[in-house]
């Protein structure tokens, strides 16, 4: 009765290679990681969350909460904002504090002026860097504990980057979400 | 348009070379005295006022977990130029919170491209941000001559430094002696002192 109907369930058609396969098999589209991109042309007053990776190669103030997710700032990527990610690379210019569950790289063209809390951090020879760094393993659960993710600026606009919005579409989306409303990121 | 061949042009005249790069090693005993005072449990706090790399940052990190990186070269006049303010503005250049506080302090060779004002406002600064026991790492020539920026130390292991020698211009030194250094560093006392066969003397102070 409960029995999913045989077409719902692809099997895999060839037997060359008898890998066992896990039940809930991803499909192409779900296993292939989702990437936002804030083009270069982009500019955003206000918060980005979401659960997917993100590229700025744009302009963000505000806050990027991206706690799950990697996020990279291109090399024409300028931020005016506290970040939250898993791995942060940075090879644009960024000012704020940023929080790395898992690492944060500041590549060789990279340009930093905050503070880091990440259980690894590399910076690249070349890189610009002025602040803390933090390396303590449960440093980003203290800094969470201690209310750096609360929200601290009143009014900021919801704008949620979309998935696949890139370019041009991330203009329009950006444009719809963001409101001009000008962002007091503390940094 | 007559573009010459790519077989048929001459060789084009060698570039000029960049400027060249010598990596030279500097051995510290100030150095080794400081990390042998330090805690294995990475509970120091580091206040770095060289400029950042990744490389020290990778060998402080075995000392400490928490290393505040603060480049005081970069605001630094050149010799060709004015400092705009004399001292710094070590409060606004250093803008830590009351609450910070450094168990030690990587001054380097700044001591040399600071007068004596300067020197005494940056310590009185420091002092602030110290614990009694906290250690100052500094370096100081007694040459005629010093090279024109500060030096970018590199860490290669626990008592030797590597950096590179980018330029070979050189400004006048200011020859500190180690009486007056102590008497700048109000509120530090001498730990230990080496002057070395380059003519560096190197120290560790000991926030009082």
């Amino acid at each position: 009765m409960w029995k999913k109907p045989e077409a719902e369930t692809p099997q895999p058609e060839s037997h060359a290679a008898p890998a066992p396969q896990p039940r809930s098999v991803p499909t192409p589209v779900e296993s292939r990681r989702e990437v936002a991109i804030i083009g270069a042309s982009i500019s955003i007053h206000g918060d980005v969350n979401g659960q997917e990776d993100l590229i700025i190669q744009g302009n963000v103030e505000g806050k990027v909460d991206l706690k799950q997710n990697n996020i990279t700032i291109g090399k024409s990527g300028r931020v005016k904002a506290d970040m939250y990610g898993r791995v942060i690379s940075i090879e644009g210019e960024v000012e704020g504090n940023l929080y790395g569950g898992e690492q944060i790289i500041v590549r060789q063209s990279g340009a930093v002026r905050g503070n880091i809390v990440a259980p690894r951090v590399s910076l690249e020879d070349g890189s610009k860097f002025k602040g803390s760094i933090d390396m303590e393993p449960k440093g980003v659960e203290k800094a969470r504990s201690q209310g750096a993710l609360a929200p601290e600026v009143k009014g900021r606009a919801d704008s949620s980057v979309r998935p696949g919005a890139e370019a041009d579409a991330s203009a329009r989306s950006a444009a719809a979400t963001a409101k001009p409303e000008s962002s007091t990121a503390r940094v | 348009m007559d573009w010459p061949s790519a077989r048929s042009a001459k060789p084009a005249p060698p570039r000029a070379a960049p400027a060249e790069r010598r990596a030279e090693r500097h051995r510290s005993l100030a150095l080794r005295a400081l990390l042998q005072e330090l805690p294995g449990d990475r509970s120091s706090r580091v206040l770095e006022l060289g400029s950042a790399s990744g490389r020290n940052l990778d060998f402080l990190s075995q000392f400490a977990s928490r290393i505040q990186i603060e480049d005081l070269y970069a605001p630094l006049p050149t010799a060709d130029g004015e400092a705009p303010e004399s001292p710094p503005p070590f409060g606004r250049l250093l803008g830590f919170s009351e609450a910070a506080r450094f168990d030690v302090i990587l001054l380097w060779d700044l001591l040399d491209y600071l007068d004596r004002d300067s020197i005494r406002a940056l310590v009185a600064h420091l002092a602030r941000f110290c614990r009694p026991g906290s250690l100052l790492l500094a370096f100081s020539s007694n040459q005629k001559e010093i090279p024109e920026q500060p030096i970018r130390f590199r860490f290669v292991d626990s008592e030797t430094l590597e950096y590179d020698v980018a330029s070979s211009r050189l400004r006048p030194g200011p020859r500190y002696v180690p009486r007056d250094i102590a008497h700048m560093f109000a509120g530090f006392r001498v730990q230990n002192s080496y002057l070395l066969k380059n003519g560096i003397q190197e120290y560790v102070f000991a926030r009082e």
